[in-house]
């Protein structure tokens, strides 16, 4: 095999010495100006050219050789061992193509089954108990915060909770839950989960529903305990967050943030369907009609000033359209009806 | 946490330091009496870089492609090939820079930052307190985080067989990123361009290739006329961008569905645009404007650089770039890194005040098993 011309540094100075480098009987053979060497190939380190940048060899005692990127180059660094699995990847453009098609096919399945099946698991592998230590801060840090004691009539709020408290959830296992009421002005009328199974709801929804209305609202929210929605949706946007951040190389969030909302929310349209879903079958076991939670659901838009006749569908809306939400409801009011 | 960071890969490399370069550089081609007994004054050597945009295109996706795959994991290799692949093609008076971190040592550091990260947020969600004490000892670690990577950053550069060396210490790393951030925020934000000036002189003035130490001379003035102008182009930027994307926000709350997102959505849409136009003029000119003065107040020995960076050149750079990484969803993101690397590696030119075959290995230290116990833990990446 034919000599190649290399720079030597002996590693003392910074002076660049013009040589010859060549395999020589399973060992390296250096000869330059006022340097002549012979090394085993295993005292050596000999890293190959990355496409037209040079090449390494690096001795045991800390000198070293710059390679030209040169076809004698990739000859000898072939003859020593073969090219690893990385640079032939990066030897044709076509590899590179294919691996980013792989990877983005790779992402989307994750997204779409991946992600949400390891944050159920992860999620119901979390232990009732520390689920509900990590609330009560949760709820504590919303108390001084957002929240204040609820002005409601305590009347009413007992007869709401023990008639919930009476109904057999489907299926019949009982998720862990405990119903509090909270004046939530900043909030306007709204109920919602912790993770812990404590579900809030606002006096100001109390005060726009009837009290089977009430209850309805109440099977959609303990639907999201049940299936731990609250920490599944946090792990998904955790994890959705990191890529996203991590792909568009801009961790402070203000790039990356509006793919990763546009992804959330997709996730967060299918719980909420998984929530009316366990509410419906909640009120018919109870014998209740899932038209409460339509009603409910109407009520609740047109104190927002939502127009919820119409058709209009939102696909960056983070729940689905309520007029579809309360559609499906009285659908299954009616087929239960006429199972009947 | 305060450590600069930064995943640009258009600046791979270690800076030196020097406020005075240019005038330096003048002072020696006029003046060929201060070397008496040498040839007619050496001739400024150019830094070039031989990358090309085509070629880094397939070592990005490579490398982008295997850390998707294996979850992050390749990642620390994906970060040694692209730093070895910018370095190597760097060169200087014939030879070119290399980088020799360990992928290893890498990864031991990012999951060490990793399982701290994931313990503050975690802990956050699920309990505040906790979670808060865990920011504190990260918040704590942060400078030493910062000065580790410094060290490991430097002690895998090598240029002509020579390594290069931090010499930092925790003491300063702790008054820079502790407790010179509460003077900043203290002083209405009057005080950032001083910092980020300190910040520059500690990486500069503590780094040595060889025996000889890097010498800083850039004045905090330099830094603050950059900030200025910097902050009279964003005005505008923020005042527009901002303005609509609160009253789009605004309109949600007083007639729209609370749940709807559109509005939202364009919120932060507004706030990504301007964030972009900051990306493609404000902070390149502030960079160009910092990477010209600096580099051309910075000295090695008997050895000075100039710089003659165009802030001009460096944001219609910029923008071009932007614009196509937008375009082409990411795809010109490769090209986009060696453009720029190029541009702002070329503007540096040495000013070598001796030859530089004199410069001398600091032969007390075992650099390289140094480098791999110290780790690399901020994912501190120079701008040049």
């Amino acid at each position: 095999m034919r000599a190649i011309d290399v720079t030597y540094f002996d590693g003392k100075s910074a002076r660049a010495r013009p040589a010859r480098l060549a395999l020589e009987g399973g060992e390296l053979a250096l000869e330059g100006e006022g340097v002549r060497r012979r090394d085993a190939l295993a005292s050596v380190e000999l890293s190959a050219p990355i496409g037209s940048a040079p090449g390494r060899l690096a001795y045991a005692d800390g000198a070293s050789c710059e390679l030209p990127a040169t076809a004698e180059t990739e000859r000898l660094v072939l003859a020593v061992r073969p090219a690893p699995l990385v640079a032939r990847l990066e030897s044709k453009l076509r590899y590179g193509l294919g691996l980013l098609l792989a990877s983005a096919l790779l992402l989307a399945f994750g997204y779409r089954f991946g992600l949400p099946a390891l944050a159920q698991a992860a999620a119901f592998g979390v232990p009732e108990r520390a689920l509900e230590a990590t609330a009560r801060d949760t709820l504590a840090l919303l108390d001084e915060t957002a929240l204040s004691p609820s002005k409601l009539d305590p009347e009413r709020r007992a007869r709401v909770v023990a008639r919930f408290e009476a109904m057999r959830p489907p299926g019949g296992v009982r998720a862990a839950h405990r119903v509090e009421f909270r004046a939530a002005p900043g909030i306007g009328a709204n109920a919602f989960a912790l993770p812990s199974g404590t579900i809030v709801v606002t006096d100001g929804l109390a005060e726009l529903v009837d009290d089977d209305e009430l209850g309805a609202v109440l099977g959609h929210e303990l639907g999201h305990v049940r299936h731990r929605h609250t920490l599944r949706q946090f792990l998904q946007s955790s994890v959705v967050g990191l890529l996203t951040g991590w792909l568009v190389g801009d961790f402070s969030g203000v790039l990356a943030g509006v793919p990763a909302a546009l992804l959330d929310a997709s996730y967060s349209r299918e719980f909420e369907a998984e929530a009316d879903q366990y509410a419906a079958e909640m009120l018919l076991e109870n014998g209740a009609s899932p038209a409460r939670l339509a009603t409910a659901l109407e009520k609740l838009g047109e104190s927002q000033g939502v127009d919820t006749s119409a058709k209009k569908k939102d696909y960056f809306a983070s729940h689905p359209g309520i007029a579809e939400r309360a559609a499906l409801m009285r659908a299954s009011a009616a087929g239960a009806a006429s199972a009947r | 946490m305060t450590q600069p960071r930064s995943n640009d890969p258009a600046a791979p490399y270690p800076t030196a330091a020097g406020g005075a370069a240019p005038d330096a550089a003048r002072a020696w081609a006029a003046e060929p009496a201060a070397y008496p007994r040498g040839p007619a004054p050496r001739a400024l050597e150019p830094v070039e870089f031989t990358g090309s945009g085509r070629e880094y295109f397939r070592i990005w996706a490579v490398n982008l492609c295997l850390s998707v795959l294996t979850l992050g994991l390749y990642s620390p290799w994906a970060k040694v090939r692209r730093l070895q692949y910018f370095y190597r093609h760097t060169r200087l008076a014939g030879a070119s820079f290399d980088y020799h971190g360990k992928p290893t040592a890498i990864l031991k550091g990012r999951l060490v930052v990793g399982v701290l990260l994931a313990a503050y947020y975690g802990l956050g969600y699920a309990a505040p307190v906790a979670g808060a004490l865990v920011g504190l000892v990260l918040l704590a670690l942060s400078p030493w985080f910062f000065l580790q990577s410094l060290k490991f950053r430097m002690a895998n550069t090598s240029y002509r067989g020579l390594r290069f060396r931090f010499h930092g210490t925790k003491g300063r790393a702790a008054g820079l990123l502790l407790l010179w951030p509460m003077f900043v925020g203290c002083s209405g934000y009057l005080l950032l361009p001083h910092w980020l000036w300190k910040l520059k002189k500690f990486e500069f003035e503590e780094t040595s290739f060889g025996r000889a130490r890097f010498t800083f001379g850039a004045t905090s003035n330099a830094f603050y006329s950059a900030y200025l102008v910097g902050s009279l182009m964003a005005a505008p930027v923020v005042f527009v961008a901002g303005g609509l994307a609160v009253g789009a926000l605004a309109s949600t709350a007083s007639e729209g569905d609370p749940e709807a997102m559109g509005p939202v959505l364009l919120a932060y849409g507004l706030l990504a645009a301007g964030y972009l136009a900051f990306r493609a003029f404000v902070q390149p000119y502030i960079a160009a404007r910092v990477q010209q003065h600096v580099w051309s107040s910075v000295g090695l020995g008997a050895h000075h650089f100039v710089c003659d960076l165009r802030p001009a050149a460096a944001v219609s750079l910029a923008a071009k770039n932007v614009a196509l990484t937008l375009l082409t969803l990411g795809l010109y993101a490769p090209y986009a890194a060696v453009a720029m690397t190029k541009l702002r590696a070329e503007s540096v030119r040495l000013a070598p005040g001796a030859p530089l075959d004199h410069l001398e290995a600091d032969d007390d230290v075992n650099v390289s098993a140094f480098a791999d116990a110290v780790g690399d833990y901020a994912d501190y990446d120079f701008g040049l």
